[in-house]
Parts: C-alpha cells; structure tokens; sequence
C-alpha cells in the first residue's frame, strides 16, 4: 500500500481513477488545482473557467464518498502565466499552440508534483489515458489500452523522471470500462458529460477568447498572398489562422484555397492548393526523450504531428541542442508550427520535440 | 495515516460545538417549535427562549438586551454596522483598516464603487492600526471608523477603545469586529466604548450561522436585512429559534470559563511557538506586541503553506495557513501584505489557534509533527525548483 495523491479535476475520469486506487488498497490523497479566477468581475468579463466552482464541488463530493481527504490549491497565476498568455501570444504571432502539452509539463507535472512530494506521497496519479511500464533503465510509457482515447501524446514533453513516481490507472481501460466502474461505484459524477474543449475556452469559440485578450492595436493583420505570389486581399489578424486551415479566409476564388504559411516577418497570410500542404520533413526544436535516452544516431519510429494523427513512418535525425530533424516515408498534410511532434515505436512513446518549420 | 484522534488546531477559523450549547439547542430542533413572533403558547415559548438567550448574549456584552440584534453570522453583522453605519442612503466618510475581515473589507469596498468616501488605514508590520494611522485617515466628514478589535489571521490585538475615543472626538460612529477577541478578552469595556460590535456564534463554540450586533441604545440604525420588521424593525427574518438558544448557551459558558482559559492557553501557546523557533530554522514569528492568547502566526522560508496545511492534516493536525475561506483555496491576504515578510517567507504562512479544550498532548503533538512536515515540504519545493 502506498500513499497516491491524485489529480482530480471533479470529472469521470480522475474521479474513477481515484476510486480504483482506492479499490487496490492505497492510501489515496485528492487534489484538486483552482487554476482560473472566479471573482465575479472576471465572470462578467466573460472569460474561460478552468476547473470551475462546480467541478472542485465535484471532486471534493467524489473525495468525500471515497472518503479520501480532498485539498484545493490556488494556481491561477501560473496558469495564467505559462498557458493562458503563451497560448494567447502563440495564436497572435502566426503559430498554433498546444496548451494541454505545456499544462503537462508546467503544472500537472510539475505543480501538482511538488504538491504530491510536499505530502509524501509515493506517487501522483492522473486519469491519463496512458500506461507506465515499470523498467529496470528507466519508466517505459505506452498509449493507453483504447487507442481511441489515448492521451500519451500530450505527455511527450514530461521529464522522463517524473514518470518513475507517476501512475495511470485508466491505461488499461476503455472509456466504457470506466463510465461502467463510475456507475458500479455510485459515483456522483459517473453521467457527467465530458468535455472536448480547451478547459479554458468551453464553448470553444477561440477566436474570441484570443480576441478578448488581444486589443486591436496588437493583431497582426496583413495581406493575404497566393504562392504564386499574388495579392488576394487582406486578413485581420493571423491569429485567426491555422495551417490547413480552409474556412475563414473571405475569398472568391474558382479554385479551393487553404493556410499554407503564416509568415511572421511579414504578417502574411500564404494560400494555395491543397497539394502545396503536403511536406515530407520537418524541423523540431527542444526535444524531450521519455521511453528512451536522446538518441545520438538516426532513429527509425512513427511519428504524430498532432492529437488523433495517425503515426506515420519517419526517419528522426538529431541534430544537436535537443534538434532533430524528422523526414516521413510519405507527405505529410499541415506539418503546423507550434505543435508537437511525438515519436512512437508501436505504442512504446519515445519522446517528441516541438515543430519549428518545414 | 496516523491512528491517534486528530488535534484540532484551527480554533480561529471555527470553535467545535460546545455541550452547553448542544444541550439548550435539543428541544428547540423538535417539530413542535414555532414562529416566536407567533400569538399561541407555542410561539410564546420559542420567544421567552429567544429573548433568554439575548439576555446571555447581551450579559457577555455588559449591555442591555436590547441592544443586541441577532444576526445570521458575523458577517451580516460586519455588513449591518457597515452599510448602517453610513445611514440611508449611505453618506459620509468611512476609515476601516487594511487587514479587517472581508466581511468587514468588502462592503468597504462596495460602498466606494458606489462613491462613498472610505480611507483603508495601513497597519504597521505587526498588524496594528496606530492611533496615528487613524488621526491621519480621519477628517470632519468621517462618520464611521470601523476596526476590529483583533486580527483574525496573526491574533494582534487593535487599540479598538482608543480609537472608539478618537472617533467620538470626531463625532464618528465607532464600529468594532469582535467575532475572534470574544473567546479571549473581556468585550464588555469595548462594548461600553464602541456604538456597534459584531459577533459570531461558531466563534465562541456555539452553533454556525448565527450571530450578533451590538448596537449601542439610542443608535438609530437602519435595518440591513429588511423584511417583516422583527427585531425592532432593525432586522427582518424570522428569528433562528434553535440557533440563538444555542448562541446563547455559548455565551454564558464563554463568560464562566474565559478568564481561566486565557493564562492556559496562552502558556501553551507560548511553549508550542517557542519550541517551533527552536526547531525549524529559517521560520519567523508574525504579529509580536499584544495579541490573542490563543494564536501563533508563523512563517517559514521557502515552503508552501498550502501545501503545508495539507501535509500536516494528513498527518492528523488540521491547521491553516491563513484564513478560511469560502472554497477552501487560502489566498495571499492583505495581512500578510502588512506583515512585509521577505520574499522568500511570503508563500510559507501557518496558522496555529489553539482553543479552550487544547491540551499538553495537542502541543507535544504539534511539536512533534510541524518540524518534520516542514522539512518535506521544503524538500519537495527544493526538489522540483528550476
């Protein structure tokens, strides 16, 4: 039996994660991260919630029917530094961020961990659908069991160490297996709908999000330019933007136009044909190694260029000050800067890098 | 986990439940208990108790019955005295302190966004308003001055009867919270000398949303609460039968055990401090001069107080690391903006409020539990700093 203190967000997940740890006999330790400010001026100003009111309710009710001591802590000023604004900056300056892998790495596991060894605990654990592999060298991470839900992508960017004092206990379970174990358990959140969205942005409307925090003297509106090089018009702001991205662009034009560049030195918009998406290699910058040490020789693996990316065959070769370069077997479509990029030896994650350019 | 039963060291947040208190409560939770503003014996009897009761209150005060509105917690009497204080509509200059309760900050607040004049006089960095603070916030146009009479998160104690005397001189209503100075001070001068005092039941080891507010006679102070004018017409609602008997209950085993408490307690108090300095290096004590008998505010370098707090309930202390809060997430205060602590002892707060029931063994306890739980949680922000 150890101690395990556990991220609850208040939903089905780490709620059932907790209820298994329990089931197996540990001694289990809820915490919960308030990670957006509720004063009513920031209601009315109508931004995002992050681990609302009523998902802390949630969780310390689960806390309280698993009887497990359930402790709240305040870090909305970290989550405001080091996702809210960087998201934000991201999307203005052209590049398309992935917040969730940075709340991994600077709050849940990091936060939460310094929390996790302030108690003690023997391990922290998450709902994560992932799986840890115990290893003599070091903790080998695999996709979770239901690939369908599988969340070790946005793990990539972890330091490997943290991993030997982390567990998942959804990584063997379908979705089903736990909403069935919720419910067998009686937990209070076992119909709780799920959330798809950016915790921050619920309804999921990003463009206003970033709009609300971006005033229009700092958008970076600019011309819209076909390959070919000619002028289409004008765009308001490349945080609008996305590569691949098709609806929005507000132009008339017989043939199918699609976000190729953001160019940042010159705040254009580059359009062209779908085939001008395709790239067969890409550059990413401060790699991570998880399952493996940072490899000094090219590396055959798949790799994923975003969440629910099915993995393709690539050659990785690095090139120093944690750089690598990744050149797949065939195209690739929208290779997006600021993403990640996670590489893959069948389920086995090995590690990841951020995409700089292609 | 720990197997001994926990030792309760959170008394300023909430007093457990006295057995006097429980005791006069149990006939009033039964279904015949009525209305006591109601005509038939029933009504009748619920209203002799209520009125007991404000006599227990009232006794602990040294005031007359009358004077005493019941309320449904410390906080809407802080905002009765507040809102009241300034007449309707509110008018007037308010001076309150910069380390008061919320209860008492955030009407301040509300009544400034509304463009009423409020002074917030700055304590100095062992949490006490000075009476030259005061002098220097107050003008002709002040009509309140509301200080508390003790500081809630480090137990300093506020020249509250010099400066009731300074605001008469201004012709200024004095209001004082005195929901954490009643378990461990004599109120009845401070009532003597303040036109309105607020208490809070659960403070003194009575039952959880009641309360009270002094209100010296002849104040003519408009309800805050308004409804089927009760209570003299000052407080709308129907009175908490239960909850005042209880109250009062509470007040009268205050007033016959505090004296003896105080010099225990505070031996105590002393002796788990003293011996927290010794061992824990880097750790400070906040709030010196006078202050509560029953509170030791401390700081510890480079170590997360929240974190802390958990830590030490697992290991079976519930303590704070500052105030209570309505979630349950503890926040920086403006008491600890007051206390200027280095930067390094900001985050590192822990709150100790020992009660009436404390015991020798509830210290040793604590003193052997704190060291050891501070050291983890320095280690693991040592651990995982970049």
């Amino acid at each position: 039996m150890a101690r395990v203190a556990v991220a609850m967000s208040g939903g089905v997940d780490s709620s059932t994660a907790a209820a298994i740890l329990r089931e197996d006999g540990h001694e289990v330790v809820g915490i919960t991260l308030q990670l957006w400010d509720y004063t009513v001026a920031n209601l009315a100003s109508g931004r995002g919630r992050c681990c609302s009111p009523t998902d802390i309710a949630d969780a310390r009710i689960v806390s309280n029917q698993l009887n497990i001591p359930h402790y709240v802590f305040d870090h909305s000023d970290a989550f405001e530094d080091h996702i809210v604004e960087p998201f934000v900056q991201e999307y203005k300056n052209g590049r398309t961020p992935s917040p969730c892998i940075n709340c991994n790495r600077l709050v849940k596991f990091d936060i939460l961990w310094k929390i996790a060894r302030g108690l003690e605990a023997d391990f922290l654990a998450t709902g994560h659908y992932a799986r840890l592999v115990a290893s003599s060298a070091r903790p080998q991470l695999h996709k979770g069991l239901d690939h369908s839900k599988d969340q070790s992508y946005f793990l990539f960017d972890v330091p490997a160490e943290r991993f030997a004092k982390v567990m998942f206990p959804l990584g063997g379970l379908a979705k089903d297996d736990v909403r069935a174990t919720a419910r067998r358990l009686n937990l209070s959140v076992a119909n709780k709908p799920e959330s798809y969205e950016l915790c921050f942005i619920p309804d999921g409307n990003k463009d206003n999000f970033v709009e609300g925090r971006l005033p229009i003297a700092q958008r970076r509106d600019g011309p819209v330019r076909h390959l070919d090089g000619t002028l289409l018009g004008h765009h308001g702001g490349l945080h609008r933007f996305t590569v691949g991205q098709r609806r929005g662009l507000g132009l008339t034009s017989s043939e199918a136009l699609f976000v190729v560049a953001l160019e940042r030195e010159t705040d254009t918009l580059v359009v062209g044909p779908s085939e001008a998406l395709a790239a067969k290699k890409l550059d990413a910058v401060r790699c991570n190694w998880v399952s493996i040490e940072a490899p000094t020789e090219p590396l055959r693996a798949h790799a994923r260029i975003r969440h629910r990316h099915n993995e393709v065959g690539a050659l990785i070769t690095p090139r120093g000050d944690d750089r690598v370069r990744v050149e797949f077997k065939e195209a690739q479509r929208a290779i997006t800067p600021g993403q990640g990029v996670a590489f893959y030896d069948g389920d086995l994650l090995l590690g990841g890098g951020w995409i700089e350019g292609t | 986990m720990n197997t001994f039963p926990d030792v309760y060291l959170d008394y300023n947040a909430s007093v457990p439940l006295c057995v006097e208190a429980i005791n006069a409560m149990q006939p009033w939770l039964t279904g015949s208990v009525s209305n006591p503003s109601s005509v038939h014996r029933s009504g009748q009897r619920s209203r002799a108790a209520v009125e007991r009761a404000r006599g227990q209150v009232a006794k602990l005060l040294g005031c007359q019955p009358s004077a005493v509105i019941f309320t449904s917690g410390g906080t809407e009497a802080n905002n009765m005295a507040i809102w009241g204080g300034l007449g309707w509509p509110p008018h007037g200059h308010l001076v309150v302190s910069s380390i008061e309760h919320p209860a008492v900050m955030e009407p301040a607040v509300a009544l400034r966004d509304l463009g009423v004049e409020v002074t917030f006089v700055p304590a100095n960095n062992q949490a006490v308003v000075t009476l030259e603070a005061v002098r220097a916030a107050i003008s002709p146009n002040t009509r309140l001055i509301s200080i508390m009479a003790a500081n809630n998160e480090v137990g300093s104690l506020q020249p509250a009867e010099k400066i009731a005397s300074i605001a008469h001189d201004f012709r200024a209503l004095f209001h004082t919270d005195a929901v954490q100075a009643a378990p461990w001070t004599n109120l009845q001068p401070l009532a003597l000398a303040s036109d309105l005092l607020s208490l809070s039941s659960h403070k003194v080891a009575g039952p959880m949303g009641i309360g009270a507010l002094y209100v010296r006679p002849g104040l003519d102070l408009p309800p805050f609460v308004r409804g089927g004018g009760q209570q003299g017409g000052r407080r709308g609602g129907t009175e908490a039968t239960a909850l005042i008997v209880g109250f009062g209950a509470a007040c009268a085993r205050t007033r016959a055990i505090r004296d003896e408490s105080v010099a225990r307690v505070a031996k105590l108090r002393d002796r788990l401090e003293t011996t927290l300095l010794d061992s824990i290096g880097d750790a400070r004590r906040n709030g010196g001069g006078s202050r509560l008998p029953n509170t030791c505010h401390m700081s510890f370098a480079h170590c997360d107080g929240n974190v802390l707090v958990a830590r030490l309930d697992l290991d079976g202390v519930s303590a704070s690391a500052g105030a209570a809060c309505a979630s349950g997430v503890a926040h920086a205060s403006p008491v600890i903006d007051a206390l200027s602590l280095p930067a390094e002892y900001r985050d590192g707060s822990l709150r100790l409020s020992l009660g009436y029931e404390t015991t020798e063994s509830d210290v040793n306890r604590a003193i052997h539990t704190i060291p050891c739980a501070v050291h983890a949680v320095r280690g693991a922000h040592l651990e995982v700093a970049r």
